[in-house]
């Protein structure tokens, strides 16, 4: 009965804060003045004989539930909120067309490679099944840039806060857009010239239509594309409206 | 207690009337209002940060960052000229609210 596990003050201060600043509405600042006040409150407890515990219990209850807080202080940093959701925002339209444009490129190379290793004559085949598989195959690729948009933007919470700490140096800012000029600049090559290339010596060596497959099966592949990104869109609205259970 | 309402109303001028003692900082003004109210004026206690931010907004008061005693730091406010002007408008429309009260009461102190 006595094994009880010791209680960290520091830790349940440090897990409370946490627990705010997930939320928007705080700065940093305030956070900081909120965490000086719960230790006050909880030494000026603690001095009446309550335990780090007890104390720290009674403190937070009077400091007020996460979520009245976060509603008065974000009435008064809503200028900064609205920075951070463009920002987050932009980031989404960013990350959406990378991953999607990275398969789909892809995807067509393989079309093209897969095309090129199956023997056949174009009278044989018809005009429908290759528009189709083509279709799939895009199709399967956008699902995957999808799951990996999702990843992205769900682990993105923790990338912020680790980026929010390096942006303010000026020094690792410039890094930082020297990198992602860089990074930009080699997925162009990986998904504009490199497919580019792979599909003109394709259409020298047999000039069919594979090509136009391709092409043709973007007619189906584009409205896909836009409800697929409005579906991300939904559903990322929706995980932030669903109260998540403790 | 009072009512939301009433907390809502009365929390800019017992903030600006507490700082006219001389500067403070958050929590200690809290523990200033609960012993002068003996207890009767019990704020939730993180929502008085936001009325100081907007106050401090406002220019009524201005708030700086020092080292305390304890060795953390602490957030201290003051009051400014602005604020001064606050209160005294404060001050006349919380009388004008009194004095009637008081008047009407006086006849039956005790509302049973």
């Amino acid at each position: 009965m006595e094994t009880q596990t010791a209680f960290d003050l520091n830790l349940a201060i440090q897990t409370w804060r946490e627990n705010l600043t997930n939320s928007l509405a705080f700065r940093r600042e305030n956070l900081n003045e909120l965490e000086s006040h719960l230790r006050d409150s909880v030494a000026t407890l603690q001095t009446r004989s309550l335990s780090a515990e007890e104390a720290f219990l009674i403190a937070t209850r009077r400091i007020g539930q996460s979520r009245q807080l976060e509603s008065e202080f974000g009435k008064l940093n809503r200028g900064t909120i609205w920075l951070e959701r463009a920002m987050w925002m932009l980031i989404g339209l960013l990350v959406w067309p990378f991953f999607d444009r990275l398969m789909s490129g892809v995807a067509g190379s393989l079309f093209v490679l897969g095309w090129r290793s199956v023997r056949h004559s174009p009278s044989e085949v018809g005009d429908a099944w290759p528009v189709f598989f083509s279709v799939l195959i895009q199709l399967s690729a956008m699902v995957v840039a999808a799951c990996l948009t999702w990843i992205v933007l769900r682990k993105a919470g923790a990338f912020g806060q680790w980026i929010a700490t390096k942006l303010p140096r000026r020094s690792s800012f410039v890094l930082c857009c020297f990198l992602v000029s860089l990074a930009v600049v080699l997925l162009y090559v990986a998904v504009e010239i490199l497919p580019a290339v792979s599909f003109r010596s394709f259409v020298r060596s047999n000039p069919t239509q594979a090509v136009a497959y391709v092409g043709n099966s973007s007619y189906f592949i584009a409205p896909l594309r836009i409800s697929g990104f409005v579906i991300l869109t939904l559903f990322v609205a929706r995980k932030r409206l669903v109260p998540e259970k403790a | 207690m009072l009512s939301k309402e009433l907390v809502a109303a009365s929390t800019v001028p017992l903030v600006l009337s507490v700082l006219t003692e001389g500067e403070i900082y958050g929590y200690a003004l809290i523990q200033r209002v609960r012993e002068l109210s003996n207890g009767r004026i019990e704020w939730t206690e993180g929502m008085l940060y936001p009325v100081l931010h907007w106050m401090e907004k406002e220019d009524l008061i201005e708030a700086e960052w020092r080292d305390a005693e304890t060795g953390r730091k602490r957030k201290y406010y003051r009051l400014r000229k602005e604020g001064r002007k606050a209160l005294q408008q404060e001050q006349e429309q919380w009388m004008a609210v009194h004095q009637t009260l008081a008047k009407l009461w006086k006849h039956k102190p005790h509302l049973t």
